[in-house]
């Protein structure tokens, strides 16, 4: 019966290519054709492979994985018996054939891409420290910064599976290029209170690290704040729980909370990976080349955001995380955030605060050989644009963010095609702030400033168009780390697809 | 500190302009609302009624959600799916009795990208159409016990 379908479908789409004919006939005679069309490939087919029930019968030997002849992947997509998955097999090549493939019925594969074109006035901070610093003089450029395809899949009605590949900066052909898994996790739905989760997570650590895809934001770049203090994307292996309860008639209650592998503080020569440069990104374990992402120490990290919604449109949350960023030492880096979000008709208002403390972070740690400094002594003119300053122990930030969601009447009488209904227009203002060493005073000091307008068109929600200005009131210039006032104008592209 | 007392203002001003449902108020004794409204609501699947502080609530319905596809194939992604609870509070002021309509509505999953946000109740607005017709069966009813629409 399933052949006779494909058979018919197949005739069906072929008739397009006979116009004239088409359109001459009536339905009975189509009808007719195909019945008769469908009858001689049939007949075809089975002088060429034997008859259907040979195949399609129930005395249909199933082929064991990995063992015979290789199984044709398109066919056993449309048996309808699960084909058994075994380890008990030759051990070929062939068994990557027993996997249930993308084409899996519950598995959905997707992604989101972006692209940017910048110009600064002055070299900075986003277009790359070490490109800047080869090639002086570096002000624009276009990039293609991140292409995420994600696989997601209901594998029952409690087991979900997500995950995100993440390619960063792909065109590159050298070590440069970042491909990881950004996250990749089980999910066990218990009850909507309580669900388990396992893998690689991302942290719950202030909301733009769990919603930072490139299509959901407003502007291009990411908060000064979710770069520095929470280096989004913050994601690490463990495992814990989330869930959801509703307090009032109108409350909701969300929480989640892990326990992760933990921080990566050091080099590992004891350099300290937490500085006035980059803030707390390098520290990620994702970034730890000394332990190749694993654990550095026995000590784990805990990592949870409560977010509570009195009413909809309504959301403020609170976040932190807490683990030992030392191999040799007990040196916690904690992270505290807040968010909020604030959602009325057309109106948004959205920011995030944060608060770091990398605990004795000026001092070299037992062990350390770094520049020859013995452990337990000052690290003074190490990783900060402060000579005589030492590495940052304390850090915070924010930014505040208003949106302003529109579409001119006039534009959807012009083209209703274009900008008809689920498109809409966004004017975007944010003002970012982060100080990447609270301990340097002066001239010098680890502070960033931020200004960004901006607007952007979305014909549809989930793909965008944006461009943005910013002025950028406190910056540094990578080349001599000495301070500077710069502009950008950033255009991009994002989409899911 | 400042940033948390600046967020506190701003919570406390938003949850006072946010509207939490829909109210009406009729001049009537609160008995005859509330028993008008508990009458009404009995075509729904009440889970909790309580007539001392006038709630009813009703079970989570899980429905087929408005189509929401995404990407360049149109896919329905993680499954088209909305459930929706109503919440009805009766108060009573002086000789008016108000009446609040409040419909909680989520989709499984909010976006079609974001997947580990996937296996969550996401909150999108309430239902006008529902609203409208428990607000409507409501206003009938209680016309036909005698109790006028307060503006």
């Amino acid at each position: 019966m399933k052949m006779r379908s494909i058979l018919g479908t197949l005739v069906i789409i072929c008739l397009p290519a006979m116009p004239a004919l088409a359109e001459n006939l009536t339905p009975e005679e189509i009808k007719k054709m195909v019945d008769e069309a469908v009858e001689k490939r049939l007949q075809e087919h089975e002088r060429r492979e034997g008859p259907m029930e040979r195949r399609e019968g129930p005395t249909a030997p199933a082929a064991e994985p990995g063992i015979g002849a290789l199984p044709e992947v398109a066919r056993e997509r449309r048996t309808d018996q699960p084909q058994p998955l075994s380890f008990g097999t030759s051990g070929s090549g062939r068994l990557v054939y027993a996997k249930p493939f993308v084409s899996f019925p519950k598995a959905i594969v997707g992604g989101y891409f972006d692209i940017q074109y910048r110009a600064h006035r002055k070299p900075v901070l986003e277009t790359g420290f070490e490109d800047i610093r080869n090639n002086q003089g570096t002000t624009n450029g276009f990039d293609q910064q991140r292409f995420v395809p994600f696989i997601y899949a209901d594998i029952t009605e409690h087991v979900k599976f997500a995950s995100e590949i993440e390619i960063e900066h792909g065109i590159r052909a050298t070590n440069d290029v970042e491909i990881s898994l950004e996250f990749a996790h089980i999910d066990y739905l218990i009850h909507e209170k309580v669900n388990l989760r396992g893998g690689i997570i991302l942290i719950p650590l202030g909301k733009f690290n769990l919603l930072h895809d490139s299509p959901l934001n407003d502007l291009t770049d990411r908060p000064l704040v979710s770069q520095f203090i929470i280096p989004s994307t913050l994601s690490e292996t463990g495992a814990g729980l989330y869930g959801t309860f509703y307090p009032g008639r109108t409350g909701k209650l969300d929480y989640e909370v892990y326990v992760t592998t933990g921080p990566c503080g050091y080099g590992n020569d004891g350099e300290p990976r937490v500085n006035e440069e980059t803030g707390t990104k390098e520290a990620r374990q994702r970034k730890c080349g000394s332990a190749d992402g694993l654990d550095i120490n026995n000590g784990k990290t805990v990592a949870g955001r409560l977010a509570f919604s009195p009413v909809l449109g309504v959301e403020i949350a609170g976040s932190g995380y807490f683990g030992n960023r030392s191999p040799t030492s007990y040196n916690p880096l904690s992270i505290f955030a807040i968010d909020w979000t604030l959602q009325k008709g057309p109106f948004e208002l959205i920011g995030e605060a944060a608060w770091a403390y990398a605990r004795n972070n000026t001092r070299a740690i037992p062990g350390s050989t770094f520049q020859g400094i013995s452990p337990g002594s000052l690290l003074t003119g190490v990783g900060t644009l402060n000579p005589l300053g030492t590495p940052p122990e304390r850090l915070q930030g924010f930014y505040v963010q208003g949106n302003y969601h529109f579409m001119p009447s006039f534009l959807t009488k012009l083209s209703p095609k274009r900008f008809g209904e689920g498109s809409t227009f966004t004017g975007v203002i944010r003002y970012d702030r982060v100080n990447l060493n609270l301990g340097n005073k002066g001239e010098n000091s680890g502070e960033l400033e931020q200004i960004s307008f901006g607007l952007n068109y979305r014909p549809v929600e989930d793909a965008v168009f944006k461009i943005s200005y910013q002025y950028l009131p406190k910056s540094f210039n990578p080349n001599n780390g000495q301070r500077v006032h710069d502009s950008a104008l950033v255009i991009s592209a994002a989409t899911y697809f | 500190m400042r940033v948390i007392v600046f967020l506190l203002f701003l919570t406390l001003a938003a949850c006072a302009s946010f509207s939490g449902g829909r109210d009406q108020y009729f001049v009537c004794p609160y008995d005859t609302v509330w028993e008008t409204t508990s009458e009404t609501m009995k075509g729904y699947s009440v889970t909790s009624e309580n007539k001392s502080n006038g709630t009813i609530e009703t079970a989570w319905v899980e429905m087929e959600g408005k189509r929401q596809p995404y990407g360049i194939f149109g896919r329905e992604g993680f499954g088209n799916r909305e459930r929706a609870r109503l919440t009805i509070a009766v108060k009573q002021d002086h000789d008016v009795s108000s009446v609040n309509v409040l419909e909680t509505r989520q989709r499984w999953h909010a976006r079609g990208g974001v997947s580990q946000q996937a296996t969550r109740w996401w909150p999108v607005e309430p239902s006008e159409e529902v609203m409208d017709e428990v607000t409507e069966k409501l206003n009938v009813r209680l016309k036909e016990k005698g109790c006028a629409v307060s503006p």
